[in-house]
């Protein structure tokens, strides 16, 4: 991390640092008794020394430092937690600066040329804001401490004290946009266990609602000899935490109310109760036990008892991470949060966990009894949608058992007529019907039905339109993606194209048509987690994995063989986790978690930002050509209508439209043989 | 490759579209033709599948027949286009029991006419299925319509077929095969047209009619 520089002087009576490198301007130092000088007297000193201090160098033991030869001062402008940090500061700086560096005659233009580089640097990073009170690196710290994820933004921090069981603890009082966070370090307390007593003088107390440490309000209390500027931070669960000589009392309340205020106001549309989902699944496997179950749902009909164990576990898990972090819309999203989705999500808590990260319960909470609504006016109408739901119906996920029952059958049908009730724009479109019943497998109703409208509205916008004018968009996105991020396989195949245009379907379907049930419900939850750009970068990761076999392939269609055969391949099974990762890539079978780490690992770095650049240039080209089509049957359209001859021969009119014989179809059964019957 | 035998035996790929209105059966006449399966429960079909046909059409020739099943639903048309390309045949299916997607026949047709052509810059063979005959309700013969009807839209024939009960499934495919083998050999196909009508009445069975142009 760059330093806002700070000047130090050459020479200590203490030797704190050990140069690890040095150049004609530059050192790369090392905190001693930080690594490996573990037996020396002075490095355990040093140590000692940083931890009863709590000096910055605790987390932060290397750093860079400016010594301009025969100059008094030197200059810190960066630090880092591990070699490996301050070595990529380090190139920098030689590849960067140090050629222009040795032009310079007077010392003094060194200094405040490499100070003013710094300084870009920083504001660079931050966004253009200068970072006056070294707040960076004081959020650094934070991050580590409180475990808080990186978005989180450090507002102010105003020193103060504990007071808990009659003994004050001096120390900090952070607020960041989320937390206020008070953390004190006192002698003593360290040197019983090292790493873990950490815990014991620091609390994070939430600002958002309904939690058992949520912050209720903040007040002053008053002063007193013994207690000056007292403040009472309330939390829930009737505790509260004094602090005492708090300075800047009054901006302390000021902010921290400001925050509360604007959490509550964006929390309170939410009325949200915790809702234990019954999902459709568990209702419907008990009523159609007798139903064949495919092979490839026996793992989610009669789960094997390794299964059930390891479930176990990460319902654990995430009950412990509910505990910390919340449970609910405002649950916090920390890496470790991904960390979990990654390992995918226990059955019993994905259909609560996909409504919160996608954020869908929020709609839902919004709109109470306006699903029940729209399925009492729904059920009633027939149009083309209702027309093409009904043909669907059977043939979304007919291999699971759910929808082999009338019961099963019916909550889609409720669903997907509510929806193109809801959303005439969208209506009904194919792939709708895939992702309604795999949402149904694992939410309520009423749920599936929200996650259906976060995804068709949000997540994937414009992709089921009457025109699925996202999803072109997106394929032709994913075409360039691909030139760019897997030349390899641009070289070897000719018609990128054509194999881009596979990818429709996983698009539209999230990959649900493509994969065996329980490998694409994995990707759901990291879809519902990351968003969109998940799709991107797994199917980008399924072409890499296939390059060379896509290479060898004789022509398009068995390129795309070759893909769908692959996905259909695609396991979850935990247990073969190790070796498939082992022998990924060569394995017949790869494992879904595998491929997604290494679509996460290859292509992490495609983002939500990056995706929607690339949107807005491809669209265009998208609408343009969409276009261009319509013009072209247009033209065309004439020639298409038929037209009866006065002879009842049925005949093509090319180019002529006869409006007064147009044939009309009256009903079904009258169309009941092979032909029509002609008026 | 079929080399070492002595006769020299000839491989073809011809690329074969199956388009139609949804929900008309094509993706269960691609099972029934390739696997000889018919299951009420495949999946509505996304975008476009595959399928791979291999004929040993007679003892010199070799037939890999690749059946791109292509999405029905209206929506899709606009993008589906790009899968229409390099088909040398095409079957059109309907429903005879929905006639709505008899309707549509023509638009389909005519979709695939004004996007993809032979080389010689004709339209690509074409055969009409009138799918789910086990189903329909009334059997009245409108056979004398129908054949009209394809010489005016420009099909090889029609054939009545049912993936359920697996009729005339083959008999369409063969009909359609041979017209591309012809179109491959530089054969204009109206030569051969006089020929094609007796063999598909041959193959007609007594209680499906079908006809060809």
């Amino acid at each position: 991390m760059w330093l806002t520089p700070e000047e130090v002087p050459v020479k200590s009576a203490l030797k704190l640092w050990v140069t690890e490198k040095s150049n004609d301007f530059f050192l790369l130092q090392r905190r001693r008794g930080h690594g490996d000088t573990g037996g020396k007297f002075t490095g355990m000193l040093v140590g000692a020394l940083d931890t009863v201090l709590d000096s910055n160098a605790r987390v932060t033991p290397f750093r860079i430092v400016l010594q301009v030869p025969c100059s008094q001062v030197s200059w810190v402008i960066a630090s880092g937690a591990s070699l490996e940090e301050v070595k990529t500061h380090w190139c920098w700086l030689e590849v960067n600066l140090l050629d222009s560096l040795s032009v310079f005659e007077n010392k003094e233009d060194i200094t405040s040329f490499v100070n003013g580089k710094i300084k870009g640097l920083i504001a660079d990073e931050s966004g253009g804001q200068p970072d006056p009170e070294g707040l960076r690196e004081v959020a650094v710290r934070l991050e580590q401490r409180f475990g808080l994820p990186q978005r989180e933004k450090l507002i102010a921090q105003y020193t103060c004290c504990l007071w808990k069981s009659h003994v004050p603890r001096q120390g900090w009082l952070h607020l960041t946009h989320n937390h206020l966070a008070f953390y004190s370090y006192l002698l003593g307390k360290e040197e019983c266990c090292p790493r873990r007593a950490l815990s014991k003088p620091r609390d994070t107390l939430r600002l958002s609602r309904r939690f058992h440490k949520e912050v209720l309000s903040v007040e002053k209390a008053e002063t007193s000899s013994v207690l000056p500027d007292p403040v009472i931070v309330s939390v829930r669960g009737r505790r509260a935490f004094q602090m005492v000589g708090v300075c800047e009392r009054d901006t302390l309340l000021e902010a921290v109310t400001e925050r509360l205020r604007t959490l509550r106001w964006r929390h309170a549309i939410y009325k949200g109760q915790h809702t234990q989902p019954t999902p459709l699944k568990q209702r419907n496997l008990r009523e159609t036990s007798s139903a064949p179950a495919p092979s490839s749902l026996s793992a989610n009909t009669q789960m094997p008892k390794h299964k059930a164990a390891e479930e176990r576990c990460k319902e654990v898990l995430w009950d412990g991470r509910f505990e910390e972090f919340g449970r609910g819309v405002h649950m916090f999203r920390t890496a470790c949060l991904h960390k979990l989705v990654a390992m995918g999500i226990p059955e019993s808590l994905r259909g609560e966990l996909w409504l919160t990260l996608s954020d869908a319960s929020s709609e839902m909470a919004a709109h109470p009894g306006y699903y029940a609504e729209l399925v009492e006016r729904s059920l009633a109408e027939i149009t083309v949608a209702t027309d093409e739901i009904e043909r669907d119906l059977h043939r979304s996920l007919p291999e699971h058992p759910a929808f082999q029952s009338e019961s099963g059958i019916n909550a889609l049908r409720r669903v997907l007529r509510a929806y193109a009730h809801h959303n005439t724009h969208i209506g009904y479109c194919q792939s709708m019907n895939i992702l309604a019943s795999v949402l149904l497998l694992y939410a309520k109703e009423e749920e599936a039905f929200w996650l259906l409208v976060t995804v068709c509205e949000r997540m994937l916008p414009d992709y089921f339109n009457r025109q699925v004018i996202g999803a072109q968009v997106d394929q032709s996105v994913f075409e360039e993606l691909l030139r760019e991020r897997v030349p390899e396989l641009c070289v070897s195949v000719p018609d990128v194209c054509a194999l881009a245009s596979v990818s429709l379907s996983w698009f539209l379907t999230l990959f649900l048509s493509a994969l065996p049930l329980a490998s694409g419900v994995c990707v759901l939850d990291a879809f519902f987690c990351r968003g969109a750009r998940v799709i991107f970068q797994l199917a980008l990761a399924v072409l890499h994995a296939n390059t060379h076999t896509l290479a060898a392939s004789t022509d398009e269609g068995h390129a795309l063989m070759i893909l769908s055969s692959f996905l259909e391949q695609v396991k979850h099974d935990e247990e073969d986790c190790v070796c498939a990762e082992a022998a990924a890539g060569s394995a017949e079978h790869t494992h879904i978690t595998t491929l997604l780490k290494e679509a996460y690992e290859r292509f992490g770095d495609i983002s939500a930002k990056q995706l929607e650049r690339l949107r807005c240039r491809h669209r265009i080209q998208v609408l343009q050509s969409h276009e261009d089509t319509i013009k072209e049957n247009a033209s065309g359209a004439a020639s298409l209508t038929l037209a009866v001859k006065p002879d009842s021969r049925p005949v093509m009119a090319a180019a002529t439209y006869s409006a007064n014989t147009k044939i009309t179809i009256q009903s079904p059964e009258q169309f009941c043989s092979c032909g029509v019957r002609w008026k | 490759m079929a080399g070492g035998s002595v006769t020299e035996c000839k491989e073809y790929l011809f690329k074969v579209l199956v388009i139609g209105e949804l929900g008309v059966g094509k993706t269960s006449i691609i099972k029934r033709y390739v696997h000889q399966l018919f299951s009420q429960h495949y999946r509505a079909t996304i975008g476009v599948d595959f399928a791979l046909k291999v004929i040993n059409w007679d003892s010199k020739t070799l037939v890999r027949l690749q059946l791109w099943d292509i999405a029905g639903q209206e929506r899709f048309g606009n993008m589906t286009r790009v899968y229409y390309k390099e088909a040398v045949g095409a079957f059109v299916v309907f429903d005879v029991t929905r006639g709505s997607t008899f309707e549509a026949v023509a638009k389909w047709k005519h979709d695939l006419d004004s996007k993809v052509k032979l080389a010689n810059g004709g339209p690509i063979p074409s055969v009409l299925l009138a799918n789910k005959c086990d189903q329909k309700k009334d059997s009245s013969n409108n056979a004398n319509l129908m054949d009209n009807f394809c010489k005016e839209t420009g099909f090889l024939g029609w054939f009545e077929t049912s993936a359920k009960e697996n009729i005339n499934v083959d008999e369409a495919a063969r009909c359609l095969v041979e017209h591309i083998l012809q179109n491959d050999k530089g054969l204009p196909y109206e030569e051969s047209n006089g020929d094609r009508i007796r063999l598909d009445q041959d193959t007609a069975t007594a209680e499906s009619k079908s006809g060809c142009c």
